[in-house]
Order: structure tokens, then C-alpha cells, then sequence
């Protein structure tokens, strides 16, 4: 409730003489300032990434030389099993992998991390609308963290229902050694999760609607808060749905109500719980959170792409208000596509028409996206600098991963692949191929206004040739592996004799993987090094033209110190009305 | 970073571009609210689609599951009242009244608590007769089944085993003691119940006789057909059984014939010989095989007899009431249809809203001792607005829980 | 492409008061007014309870004037108490796309759940799966004992 009692107006910290524990802490770990809520975010998220691919691994490591003991990894994590992977093991690693990458990092790194420290500074605002609430949505995480990170060790396994968590198999408590007391917390990891994501989306909400500097209009806002704007809407609204199943089921599982149970449901010979409800119930529910978290997880990702494109094209945005109305276009029909994962629940297969149609829907605004990048880069100055590289990366793996979403929105067509690879290989497209993608850019582009200190560039390139190689190694071969019929989500397919001719293809991708997380050492050496070491950069390395590139690097506290005033949108960059090839926001048009 | 915090001392008052004529707090609580519209169309969305899509008139009316319609009502009032005084309050605090306001936001705490109070007294009443959902050694069971009859004994047992002998001789109803009916309901409901329902080959057959067990424990409504169903089969069974007990008894006449002539041929003057001897001893072991294959025939009878019997006793006293409802001692395991879903969604609805109202009071406690003058009115305005937020809640519910 | 502004921009009005405070008529004679309405309209839905109600009117009926009511409720409440009535069209921005969007989630459920009795007959029990058997032992001890009645 702390939403009515925190104080509506940014906290001044004046400058202290004395920097003593209480200051530390107040300055660094429970701070209220955006910026510093922004960098935590950032380090917990990236070091969660780090957990979620090693995580990864352990799956490829399974599919490539199934029930072979795992080097290094193997005695480290389950020595119990003598370095072989279980199958239940097996289970709880996807599980948990795609858990972590979606509730732990992708999702807080770009509204949590990017998003707190990007709003306030483009927006020409000194804080946050809420601080404390900020400060709060960042610490909801720990519990999170807490509830995810110790489900792993608890009763024998960590929680194995996959990260849909459906039922029956996630509401009876013997399904699996994992669904005991690691999903009930699970459960809880996910509704901190959704608590924290709550308060932040209504403090950044709050913020870009009052707090804007004078001058900039909603028409002048950067691609960016576009996209957390309608991220941060999306998360209000969907969200709570997911809360309150989540709710329902943990009543499930702790209480014994019957949401989600089927009447009369028996395993291993035995009624398993008071009934009456539906399974499918729970599948609506969480898919109408989880298809717009989809979207939560991609447009923050396509506003930052669209900033680091004009900047290093010096061109305008091609088509600024179309790539706005496309947002709200994907955000709007996000909403009502979410029975596209469901095409094989046994839906109503009414409701499966309806929901085919509006997924085709789409890929309009989604194309209209992609077009105008290109539309933007043709013809412009581009500068192959290392954010300008990941960008590119991120547009062209977009088309990729949506043309492959175009197969799975067709139910005819998502009868036969469905749980196969192709959908792996689909949203790994998406949100590595994009997503992360989008997010290694954003971070060599606004690591100066972060720490600043620039990025070392030469290492900034084999970071990214070496990841964007590996990556389709990794993610193009699961297509050719979907496409034979490949399932997911079993810890032995060469059980069956049709896919034993698909092992060597495995094997390639495993390798492919192992060197793509390996790449980022070249990443994590860099982002420390240059923390420290990285030369000096000044208020505007880039050129660009964004208010946050005139405050300075890295701002102090309230951001700015001066007044700024608006006086054109975000990439007026190569205007004729200025000796330079950028236009600052806040620089007054010369009088002629 | 750690440097950047020093170099600019001096901070400038930023001026910003408000979209909306509104403050910061009450724009984030509208959004809040939205937030959660949202979680509460989920929950109600889930009450709604369940009860309509129950199977067809399995849903139970509220005096099923002994819920007050009038308290509802009352709590309704209550909460139209308390949004009454809180925007009394409101505009108190915004005149500077702040005897007023306070006045107003006591009498808003105090029927918030009112509110808690008597949803509290309808939560004692559901969970003294069992309808809550539990995991385990529940009481409500969706359908009578193998798994309600093993409940039933399970209990039935566990009632026996730990029975003082004072309690044992204790008079439950004419001439039945807590023994003797735990012992009737065991042997002639339960035991008969499973039995017969596990080996009928007929499944329409095998449903009827749990279902009269499940009638005969708890039910919504007395129906004439399942005490005519016992009256049959009392009807049919006695001359069974007169038939069996006839067998019975000239079984018993035969058996002291032979053992009579067994006595007289042991001593007297004519003596049998072995042969004879060991031909009667034959014959007595024959009648006291079929005597005791007969009596293992009618004892199920007799227990289901006796059954019935207790049960139509008083012109069918204990089966129109239920044993559950009559017996409450006995906690029995009893079975509404749809009885679990009932409770999950009531349990669930009104749950959450009552959390709501709790966080509520919080809000209100807050600031409940300080000076209500014109700078506390934003805040009132903010908590009245949540407040109001939970009422509307309470409105919807009403009605779908209810009346409906 | 947005349009390169020459100008700088005009600093509108700041209008933060609120606009409820500019139209709103002091006086709490609004407020009696419509709590009796709401305890009138409450009644008109308790008249349900009673069994005169039931006998004459088709619950289908009867459902759909609660809700009507309970709407009615919560217009008069958010107008007056929440102050909607005196708000800009802002409330319209904040409140109508939820309520669109549970209404649609409610929609989207019910083809699946709503009608799960249709698909899921009484007949379904004949069929339960074998019971356990335990279970099954547990509750016919006393019947091994006894030979088959029938």
C-alpha cells in the first residue's frame, strides 16, 4: 500500500561529508535512486543469465551424449547421480532454465534494469514517481530469487512441471520428485515476481505519464519509453490474472480446493485430490499473463533497437508514428491471441479458429516494425560500431523468429510441430536471437551513461561475432530437428529408434552451445574491465541525440542539472537546420 | 560510479509536463485499481464459468452449505455504510473539520471490523460443518463413490477406536447406543454399501446403493424415493431372511435331535455301535456346516435390516434428517455434489476480498490518531478510493454468492 | 519522423488541482442521497431471497436484474463516491480498457469451462477408472467375510 503513502516528489540527497555504513547502504544497497535500482537490477538479472545457461547446457549436454557423466558440471551440481543426468533431473533443468530466463532475466533486465534507468533520464524526469515504491519492486525480487534459487535443493529435486506449470501434474504433490514442496515454491517465487513487477509498472506508468520534461510530448518520446510505456501496461493488466491463478494454485496444492484438479482423478490407483475443476482452466489463465509477457519481453527490446539503429545510421526514424501505432498494434492484439498455445489442449476448437486468425494479425504491426528499420538504415552513414552490430543481429533474427511463429500460429500446421523443436527453436529466435540480442546492444550503448567509461570496442566485436555464430549453430539446427518431429521436453528421444539418426545434429548444436556461453567471457571481461579501466566518456559519446545524452555520465543524483526543455523528437539526427549530423532534444532551434 | 555522486552538488528543481490534472499518488492508485479490476475479473471469472458450468443443477443452494443470505445482506449494508462515512470523512478533512474526520474515519474502521466480524461468524458456521476444502481426512466428497465409502469407514473406525466405554453406553437416540449405531452404520450401511456397490454387475445399479448410503448420511432435501427404497428393501429382504431363520431353526431342531441321540447312545441300555456311532457324528458335523454357511447367509440381512430399521425408526426420523445432521458428533464424511468447488470459489472470493478489507483497516489505522486537517486529505481521498474499490468488489460478489 | 518543432513550446497551465475540486457542490446532501439509493437498490436485490420471488419470477430473469442491480450499484458508487462524475476523461482511459479486458477473459473461458457439463455427463462416473484396490479392501474387510448376497 505503499503506493499511497509514498510521497509523490523525488527525494533530494544532499551531498554528505561523512560516508559511513548507513550511507553505503542507503547509497548503494537500498537506494532509492532510479539509476542505481537500474544497475542492481542489471547485475542480479545478468547474474541469474549466467545460472539460466548453465542450466541450458546441462539439457544439451543430455541430448547430445545422453546418460554419459557430465564434465565438471556433472559432479559439481549432482554428484549424487555420479554425474549422469536423471530423467527427473533432466525435467527440472528445463524447467528451470526457461523459468530463470524468462521470470529472473529477460523480463527484470529490460523493464527492471533498462527500464528503470532509461525512464526517468529520457523522459527528463530526477527520479522515479516513486522511489521507495522503485526500491521495493527491486527487493520483491530477492524473495524470488530466494524462492527459485533454494527451490533447486530442497526434497530431492527442484520443481519439475516445466515453467507452464501445468496441471494435474503441478497440483498433485507425488506427481514427480519436484512437485512436492520445491513447486509450492515455485509458486511463490512466481507471484514475488508478480508483485514486483506490479509495483513497477505502475510507478513507470505514473512516471512517463506526469513526470515528462516541458516540451516532450507523447509524439516526442523515444522509441524506448514507447516500448516500456506499453510493456508497463501490459504487465498491469495481464499480470494480476497470473497472480490470482497463481494463487489458486498453491490453494491447490496447500489447501485442497479443486481449481484445477478434474473431477475423480485417479493416479497410480488412487484418488488424488477433491476435485470438480478443470485443467484448462489454468492453461487460459496463465497463457493470458504468459502470450503478452511474450510482448513484455520483446517491445522494450524493439524500442531500444530502433534507438541504436537512427543513431548509427544518422537518419531520422523512418516512420516514427506508424512504429508507435505498431506497438500499441501488437500490445492490443498481444491481448487476444493467447489460445494459440493451446491448439492441442483440447480446446474448443472454436475458440482455436479465433485465436489462429488474430495470431496472423500480427505479423502486420510486426512487419510494419521491421520495415521501417530497414527503412531507417537504407541510405544512412551506418557506423559498424558494436551496439549498431547487436541491432542489425536483432532485427534480422526478429524476421527469423517471426516468420517461424507464423508456422505455429496456423493450427493445421501447429498440429504437427507442436512440443516438437520448432517451437524451441521459435522462441529461441525470438528472445535470444532478439531479445538478448537487443539487450547486449543496449548495454554496449548506454554502458557510458551507466558507469562513464566506454567499452572496449575490438573486444565488443568478437563478443558479438562469436555469439551471433554460435547462436544460429545452436537455434537454426533446431528447426531442421523440429521439422523431423523431434520432441522436447524428454530426457531420452533416442529412446525411439526414428531419432537416432538425429544425434549428430544434437551433438553440433551442444557445441555450438557450449561455445556460445563461452563466448561470453570475452562479454563479462569486458563490462568489469571497462567499469573500471574503460576510458572516460564524455556526456555524448554517440552523437545521439536523446536527453539522457546530455545529462551527465554517469548523472548524479536527480539527473540533471539543468532544466531541460523539449524542442523535437529523439532522431532529428542529419538535419539540415544544424552544421552538426545530430540535433539534441533540448537544444534551442537557431533563429533564422 | 562511486564518484559520480559527489560531482554535481547542487540540484535543479526540475519542472515537468503533467498529461493528466491529477497528483502523482492518486494517478498510481487509479492504476493500481486497474491492476486490480483485473485480478479480480480472473477470480470472478473462475466463480462464474464454474458455477454455470457445473453439471446441470448439482450446484449447491445456499442453505445447502448453510450460507445466511440475510448476513450477506447485512454485510452488504454494512459496506455501503462504511463508503458512506469514509467520503464523509474526506470532505470532513478537505473543510479542515478534523473532529469531523476523525469521527467519520473511526465510525469507517469501526464497520470495517463489523464487516470482518460477522464474515468471520458465517466462516465458523461453514467450517463447524465441515464445507472447506482440505487436503486431507476431508469431510466434503463431490460424488459418492469407493473412496466416500472407505472415507466413511475409515472415520466410522477411528470413532469406535477412541470411544471411552462411558461414552459407548451413551443413549444417542431411543434405545441405540453410540457403539451399537457406530456399529449398525458400519455393518449394515458401509460394509453392505461396498459390498454390494464393488460386486453388482450392474454400474446404474452399483451408483444407486452408494448414493442411498451417501442420502442416508447427509443430504439437501428429504426425497420420498430413498425412503421408499428402503422400505422395499426391507420388504424384500424379511421374508428372505423369515425364510433363511426358518432354515435356520430346523437346522437347530436336527442338530439337538442328533446330539440327543449322540448322549442317549452313549450311555444307556441300547448302546449304539461305533459305526452308528460315527454316522450321527457325521451328521452333526453336516448341520453344523450348513448351520453356520445359513447364518453367514443371513447375518449381511440382519445387519442390513437393523440398518434399516434405525433408519426408518420414527417414521424415518435419522434418514430424513441425515445421520450427519442428527449425529453431528460423528463428523461424518458427507458428500454435496459440486460441494468442493462451492467451497474453493466461496473460500477463495471472499478470502481475498476479506484480505483486501484488512489492508484496508490498515490504511485507515495509519493514520486513524493523527490530525485530520486539509494535508491529510489527499491521503483520504487515495484510502477512500481503494476503500470504495473494495466495496464495488463486495457488490459483485454479493449477489453471485448469494442470492444467485 | 516527428515534426521538427521551430518553436519552443508554449508551457500550458499547469493544472494540477483537481478538477473534481472546481466542479464538485460542496454539501454532503449528495452523498445521503445516494447511500439511500444504494440500500434501496441492495433491498431490491435481497427481494430474492424471499419465496414469493422464487415461485414468480425465472431465475434467468431473476440473475439478470441482480446483475443489473449490482451494475447500477457500482455506477452510483464509482460517480458519486469515487468521484467519477466530476473527473476529466481520463477516468474513461483508466478504467474502460480493464473492464473490456475481463469481460473478454470471461468470454474466452467460457466455451472451455463454462460449458464443461456439456462434454462431462453424469455417464462419465460409470466409467471412472478401476477403483483402487485398497481403497476397495479397506471397505469390504467385513464383506470377505461374508459369502455374495447375490
Amino acid at each position: 500500500m505503499s503506493s499511497i503513502t509514498a510521497d509523490g516528489q523525488a527525494a533530494h540527497a544532499h551531498a554528505r561529508n561523512e560516508f559511513g555504513v548507513g550511507e553505503f547502504l542507503s547509497t548503494y544497497v537500498f537506494s532509492r535512486d532510479h539509476k542505481v535500482i537500474g544497475i542492481q537490477f542489471l547485475f542480479s538479472t545478468l547474474l541469474w543469465f549466467l545460472i539460466g545457461g548453465i542450466l541450458a547446457i546441462g539439457i544439451r549436454w543430455q541430448l547430445a551424449w545422453p546418460w554419459s557423466d557430465m564434465p565438471v558440471i556433472g559432479p559439481l551440481l549432482f554428484s549424487a547421480e555420479g554425474g549422469q543426468i536423471s530423467p527427473e533431473f533432466y525435467t527440472m533443468l528445463f524447467t528451470m532454465h526457461a523459468t530463470v530466463m524468462t521470470f529472473l532475466v529477460i523480463i527484470p533486465i529490460l523493464a527492471g534494469a533498462f527500464g528503470n534507468f532509461l525512464i526517468p533520464l529520457m523522459i527528463g524526469a530526477e527520479d522515479m514517481a516513486f522511489p521507495t515504491l522503485n526500491m521495493m519492486s527491486y527487493w520483491m525480487m530477492w524473495p524470488a530469487f530466494f524462492f527459485f534459487g533454494a527451490s533447486f535443493f530442497v526434497a530431492g529435486n527442484g520443481a519439475s512441471s516445466g515453467w507452464t506449470s501445468y496441471p494435474p501434474l503441478s497440483t498433485m504433490t507425488d506427481a514427480a520428485p519436484g512437485s512436492g514442496l520445491a513447486q509450492t515454491m515455485w509458486l511463490i517465487g512466481l507471484t514475488c515476481v508478480g508483485v514486483s513487477s506490479m509495483m513497477g509498472s505502475v510507478n513507470y506508468l505514473t512516471t512517463i505519464i506526469q513526470m515528462r520534461a516541458p516540451g516532450m510530448t507523447m509524439m516526442r518520446l523515444p522509441m524506448t519509453i514507447w516500448g516500456m510505456f506499453i510493456t508497463a501496461l501490459l504487465q498491469a493488466f495481464a499480470l494480476p490474472v497470473l497472480t490470482a491463478a497463481g494463487f489458486m494454485q498453491l490453494l491447490d496444492r496447500t489447501v485442497g480446493t479443486g481449481f484445477f484438479a478434474p473431477e475423480g482423478l485417479v493416479v497410480n490407483n488412487s484418488a488424488m485430490a477433491a476435485g470438480g475443476g478443470q485443467p484448462l482452466l489454468w492453461q487460459h489463465l496463465f497463457w493470458f499473463y504468459s502470450h503478452p509477457a511474450v510482448y513484455i519481453m520483446l517491445l522494450p527490446a524493439m524500442g531500444m533497437v530502433s534507438e541504436m539503429l537512427c543513431c548509427f545510421s544518422r537518419k531520422p526514424l523512418f516512420g516514427y508514428k506508424p512504429m508507435v501505432y505498431a506497438i500499441c498494434g501488437i500490445a492490443g492484439l498481444g491481448f487476444i491471441v493467447w489460445g494459440h498455445h493451446m491448439f492441442v489442449s483440447g480446446m474448443n476448437p472454436a475458440l482455436g479458429m479465433t485465436f489462429m486468425v488474430a495470431t496472423m494479425m500480427i505479423a502486420l504491426p510486426s512487419a510494419v516494425k521491421t520495415f521501417n528499420w530497414l527503412g531507417t538504415i537504407y541510405g544512412g552513414q551506418i557506423q559498424f560500431t558494436t551496439p549498431m552490430l547487436f541491432s542489425l543481429a536483432f532485427v534480422s533474427m526478429f524476421v527469423l523468429g517471426g516468420l517461424s511463429g507464423i508456422f505455429m500460429a496456423a493450427t493445421p500446421v501447429d498440429v504437427f510441430i507442436h512440443d516438437t523443436y520448432f517451437i524451441v527453436a521459435h522462441f529461441h529466435y525470438v528472445l535470444f536471437g532478439g531479445t538478448a540480442m537487443a539487450v547486449f546492444g543496449a548495454i554496449y550503448f548506454w554502458f557510458p551513461k551507466m558507469f562513464g567509461r566506454m567499452m572496449n570496442e575490438s573486444l565488443g566485436k568478437i563478443h558479438f561475432l562469436l555469439t551471433f555464430v554460435f547462436l544460429n549453430g545452436t537455434f537454426f539446427t533446431m528447426h531442421i530437428l523440429g521439422a523431423a518431429g523431434f520432441p522436447r521436453r524428454l530426457a531420452d528421444p533416442y529412446h525411439y529408434e526414428t531419432f537416432r539418426p538425429l544425434l549428430p545434429i544434437n551433438q553440433f548444436m551442444t557445441i555450438c552451445a557450449i561455445l556460445m556461453v563461452a563466448s561470453q567471457i570475452f562479454f563479462i571481461v569486458n563490462f568489469f574491465y571497462s567499469i573500471f579501466f574503460g576510458p572516460k566518456a564524455g556526456r555524448n559519446p554517440w552523437h545521439a541525440n536523446g536527453l539522457e545524452w546530455q545529462a551527465p555520465s554517469p548523472p548524479g543524483h536527480g539527473n540533471f542539472d539543468f532544466q531541460p526543455i523539449v524542442y523535437r523528437g529523439p532522431y532529428e539526427y542529419s538535419s539540415p537546420d544544424t552544421e552538426e549530423d545530430y540535433y539534441p532534444q533540448t537544444q534551442p532551434p537557431v533563429e533564422k | 560510479m562511486s564518484d559520480s555522486h559527489h560531482e554535481h552538488d547542487s540540484h535543479v528543481e526540475l519542472e515537468y509536463h503533467p498529461a493528466l490534472p491529477m497528483s502523482l499518488g492518486k494517478l498510481c492508485l487509479w492504476l493500481f485499481l486497474s491492476t486490480e479490476i483485473m485480478f479480480f475479473a480472473a477470480l470472478i471469472g473462475t466463480y462464474v464459468v464454474f458455477r454455470f458450468g457445473a453439471p446441470a443443477g448439482t450446484w449447491p443452494a445456499p442453505h445447502d452449505v448453510y450460507l445466511s443470505e440475510p448476513l450477506g445482506a447485512i454485510n452488504t449494508f454494512v459496506l455501503i455504510c462504511s463508503s458512506l462515512t469514509v467520503v464523509l470523512s474526506l470532505e470532513a478533512s478537505r473543510k479542515n473539520n478534523t473532529g469531523h474526520a476523525k469521527k467519520w474515519l473511526m465510525a469507517t474502521f469501526g464497520l470495517g471490523c463489523l464487516f470482518l466480524g460477522i464474515k468471520a461468524f458465517e466462516y465458523k458456521e461453514k467450517f463447524a460443518h465441515g464445507i472447506f476444502p482440505t487436503k486431507e481426512n476431508r469431510r466434503l466428497y463431490d460424488q459418492p463413490d469407493v473412496y466416500y465409502v472407505s472415507a466413511v469407514k475409515q472415520k466410522l473406525e477411528k470413532l469406535r477406536s477412541e470411544m471411552t466405554d462411558e461414552q459407548k453406553q451413551q443413549e444417542v437416540a431411543h434405545g441405540l447406543t453410540r457403539e451399537s449405531l457406530i456399529n449398525t452404520l458400519m455393518t449394515g450401511g458401509v460394509a453392505h454399501a461396498a459390498r454390494a456397490a464393488t460386486q453388482s454387475d450392474n454400474p446404474i445399479e452399483a451408483q444407486a446403493i452408494l448414493d442411498s448410503l451417501a442420502y442416508a448420511i447427509w443430504h439437501h432435501e428429504p426425497s420420498e424415493y430413498e425412503a421408499t427404497r428402503l422400505r422395499n428393501e426391507q420388504k424384500a429382504i424379511k421374508p428372505k431372511l423369515a425364510e433363511l431363520e426358518s432354515k435356520l431353526s430346523d437346522l437347530e431342531k436336527q442338530k439337538t435331535e442328533v446330539l440327543a441321540k449322540l448322549k442317549e447312545g452313549s450311555e444307556g441300555d441300547n448302546k449304539l455301535s461305533d459305526d452308528e456311532k460315527r454316522q450321527l457324528q457325521v451328521k452333526q458335523i453336516g448341520i453344523m456346516q450348513d448351520i453356520a454357511a445359513t447364518d453367514q447367509d443371513a447375518k449381511p440381512m440382519r445387519e442390513r435390516l437393523a440398518f434399516i430399521g434405525v433408519m426408518l425408526a420414527d417414521d424415518a426420523h435419522l434418514l430424513n434428517h441425515g445421520v450427519s445432521h442428527d449425529q453431528s458428533w460423528m463428523e461424518l464424511p458427507f458428500v454435496i455434489p459440486s460441494g468442493n468447488l462451492w467451497a474453493s470459489t466461496y473460500f477463495m472470493l471472499t478470502g481475498f476480498h476479506a484480505l483486501h478489507v484488512v489492508i484496508g483497516l490498515i490504511i485507515f489505522g495509519l493514520v486513524m490518531f493523527a490530525t485530520l486537517d486539509v494535508s491529510k486529505s489527499h491521503y483520504l481521498e487515495n484510502a477512500g478510493l481503494y476503500w470504495h474499490f473494495v466495496d464495488l468488489v463486495w457488490i459483485f460478489i454479493f449477489p453471485m454468492l448469494y442470492l444467485f | 519522423m516527428s515534426e521538427p518543432d521551430t518553436h519552443p513550446p508554449t508551457h500550458d497551465e499547469q493544472h494540477l488541482h483537481n478538477d473534481e475540486e472546481l466542479h464538485a457542490t460542496y454539501g454532503n446532501t449528495k452523498y445521503y442521497v445516494v447511500f439511500v439509493a444504494l440500500c434501496l437498490l441492495t433491498l431490491c436485490s435481497f427481494l430474492t431471497y424471499f419465496q414469493w420471488w422464487d415461485t414468480h419470477i425465472p431465475s434467468n430473469v431473476s440473475m439478470a436484474f441482480m446483475m443489473a442491480v449490482s451494475c447500477a450499484k457500482a455506477l452510483l458508487v464509482m460517480l458519486f463516491f469515487m468521484h467519477l462524475l466530476w473527473e476529466a476523461n481520463w477516468k474513461w482511459i483508466l478504467t474502460v480498457p480493464a473492464s473490456m479486458m475481463s469481460v473478454f477473459l470471461l468470454c474466452m473461458l467460457i466455451p472451455d469451462i463454462g460449458y464443461r457439463a456439456e462434454h462431462y455427463s453424469n455417464a462419465r462416473w460409470l466409467h471412472a477408472p478401476v477403483p483402487n484396490e485398497e481403497a476397495v479392501e479397506a471397505a469390504t474387510v467385513e464383506a470377505a467375510t461374508a459369502p455374495a448376497s447375490h
